[in-house]
């Protein structure tokens, strides 16, 4: 067989075997195992254990577990709830200003947290059924949640973007401070949408909701009581920053303080010290992080097997020999990222697709830190795009009265503003790469 | 038989469950080591050799522990889009398989690691650094993973396909 035709049954099984219901992870090793004994030598297959283990024994990699440890504690204590309500009496006077409070506190959650889903369920799981009683409608209040989870990835620390960083073999410190300029354009175009929209569903719908969103007009004493409720949170986001960019440690060391200070704030804030609080943590972090390695190490071999039967190579030379320009090139390489991101999580994504396509963003001279956010940003919309989404599965799961229906019909506005976000940032990159290229 | 059976698969996920708690306490305890090895490295200057390989070990070993009880509670996500465009029946027909293939391939993976394990144990085989901890303790917890995973596995494929009973579904 000629390294073509290996190459489209290796994608065509792939596809099938995905479909199939196994899980990804499975999925992907298991046909990369199939491919392995038919075309490999039997060398290969016999130490196909020292290669799954060599590809986790990555320092850099194995932050994952720890940035989601970060999150789980964070996000199964009560101290999403306080951020969100603390933002909501500073917000309150402005139109849509709860609506508003929501994507802060998903944003600044994710200055926290790596991870989407985590990001969604810490701030929707008070922030859906708040905004519905005033008056929002179920399609806003969970796409406004959807969206603005997805600033997880984005805003740093990002899981995808650490994975991103090692298989483009770019530094994770400056992609995280790409990250930042393009998390609050997304920030502040999601709260604008936010009060057009509520506004119009006020027009239409004057007096909805059972509590008027003025109900709880908040003075400045009010607002000044939450400032302490808000400090452990500025804390442990300016430790992070202060750790990674005032030289103390590497991003990998910054997973674990952060990830044991946002454990002892939970411990001695929260009160989270009985097991039975304990156990809620533990069990949520190695289910994200053993589900996200276990993806990882498989989609390793994948991409292992790939380039051992030089299909990367052939493809990857096929792309550059293709007559197109730079735009065109970054174009089509967005549409097949976005399409995957309808499939697979973004963990999958970059192991699989970035060998492929790395050759020829070199070759069209596209920066690769600058094409790690773009990137991000489309899978971004994965994340909420049926049929995967699994933002939208953890919307269902928290608001589990509100149809899918809806809740796709209140993402849209927001895809729709995350394409507006990468015409901008490819009219001006700076807004990605002026932070990496100043720091220090 | 069935009792028989049912007593082992309950074993098995209490075992599955408590690996997983472990795991994640060793992940808590990797997040204290580094926090050790930044504080004494930066205010004490004191050299540091083992923090940083101990706590990829660690996390290594708690990845693959924890590997089972996330299948107990079907935290490896799959693509669900044809769970709706298909029949009950047709379902049920395809996660049979999909959970066969599953199966098969974590056992495969299990046999290869106990071959790992073995060459380490056997050769006494040392990690390349100044530190340089012996490897067979996290090939073992790789090892064992991957067998629990896979037992776990054909657990879930008897009761969910076969046994049809509640005490053995998830």
């Amino acid at each position: 067989m000629t390294t073509l035709q290996i190459g489209l049954l290796y994608g065509a099984a792939t596809f099938l075997v995905l479909f199939s219901g196994m899980p990804i992870a499975f999925a992907v090793g298991g046909v990369a195992l199939v491919f392995m004994l038919a075309f490999m030598p039997g060398v290969n297959v016999a130490i196909l254990a020292e290669t799954i283990y060599s590809e986790l024994d990555n320092f850099v990699l194995l932050t994952i577990p720890l940035f989601v440890l970060m999150g789980a504690a964070i996000g199964k204590s009560r101290a999403g709830t306080d951020l969100y309500s603390s933002l909501n009496r500073w917000l309150g006077r402005v139109p849509g200003g709860l609506g508003m409070a929501n994507v802060l506190a998903c944003s600044l959650f994710a200055a926290m947290c790596g991870s989407s889903p985590a990001t969604c369920s810490a701030i929707g799981s008070a922030g859906i059924p708040e905004m519905r009683k005033r008056g929002y409608s179920a399609a806003l209040a969970s796409g406004i949640i959807a969206a603005g989870g997805t600033l997880g990835i984005l805003i740093p620390p990002s899981l995808t973007l650490i994975l991103y960083g090692i298989v483009t073999e770019q530094s994770i410190g400056k992609l995280f401070l790409a990250g930042i300029g393009p998390g609050l354009l997304l920030s502040v175009l999601f709260m604008i949408w936010v009060a057009i929209g509520y506004r119009r569903e006020r027009r239409a719908a004057p007096g909805a909701g059972s509590v008027a969103e003025d109900a709880e007009r908040s003075d400045w004493r009010a607002k000044l009581e939450t400032l302490p409720r808000l400090a452990p949170f500025v804390a442990v986001v300016v430790v992070i920053m202060l750790a990674l960019y005032g030289g103390w440690a590497t991003p990998s060391e910054v997973a674990g303080i952060g990830a044991f200070a946002c454990l002892l704030m939970v411990i001695v804030i929260y009160r989270c010290w009985r097991w039975s609080d304990l156990k809620l943590i533990l069990s949520g972090t190695v289910r994200e992080s053993c589900m996200v390695m276990m993806i990882i190490a498989m989609s390793f071999l994948y991409t292992y097997v790939m380039s051992y039967l030089h299909i990367t190579q052939e493809v990857a030379q096929w792309l550059v020999s293709l007559p197109l320009g730079k735009w065109a090139f970054f174009f089509w390489a967005d549409v097949l990222v976005v399409v995957l991101g309808f499939f697979l999580p973004p963990v999958a994504i970059i192991l699989m697709v970035m060998p492929v396509i790395l050759p020829a963003l070199n070759a069209h001279g596209i920066d690769l830190i600058w094409y790690g956010i773009v990137m991000t940003v489309l899978m971004e919309m994965g994340l909420i795009h049926p049929p995967v989404g699994l933002n939208l599965f953890v919307i269902s799961g928290i608001a589990p009265d509100i149809r899918l229906r809806e809740i796709v019909v209140g993402t849209l506005p927001f895809i729709a503003l995350m394409v507006a976000a990468i015409i901008v940032l490819a009219f001006f990159p700076q807004i990605a790469l002026w932070l990496p290229a100043h720091a220090r | 038989m069935r009792t028989v059976w049912v007593a082992l698969a309950r074993g098995l996920e209490r075992f599955n469950a408590l690996m997983g708690y472990l795991s994640g306490v060793l992940i808590v305890v990797c997040a204290g080591i580094l926090v050790f090895e930044v504080a004494v490295r930066y205010w004490l200057a004191w050299p540091t050799d083992w923090e940083i390989e101990l706590s990829i070990l660690l996390l290594i070993a708690a990845t693959f522990m924890s590997a089972a009880y996330t299948q107990a509670t079907r935290g490896h996500v799959g693509i669900e889009v044809l769970d709706a465009m298909l029949s009950a029946r047709w379902n049920r027909r395809r996660y049979l398989l999909a959970d066969a293939l599953s199966m098969a391939f974590c056992a495969f993976v299990a046999w290869k690691s106990w071959v790992f394990f073995h060459e380490a144990w056997s050769d006494g085989r040392m990690s390349n650094t100044a530190w340089a901890p012996p490897l067979w303790p996290v090939y073992l917890t790789m090892a064992l993973g991957m067998s629990t995973l896979a037992l776990q596995l054909l657990v879930q494929i008897a009761g969910d396909h076969f046994l049809r009973r509640p005490e053995l579904r998830e």
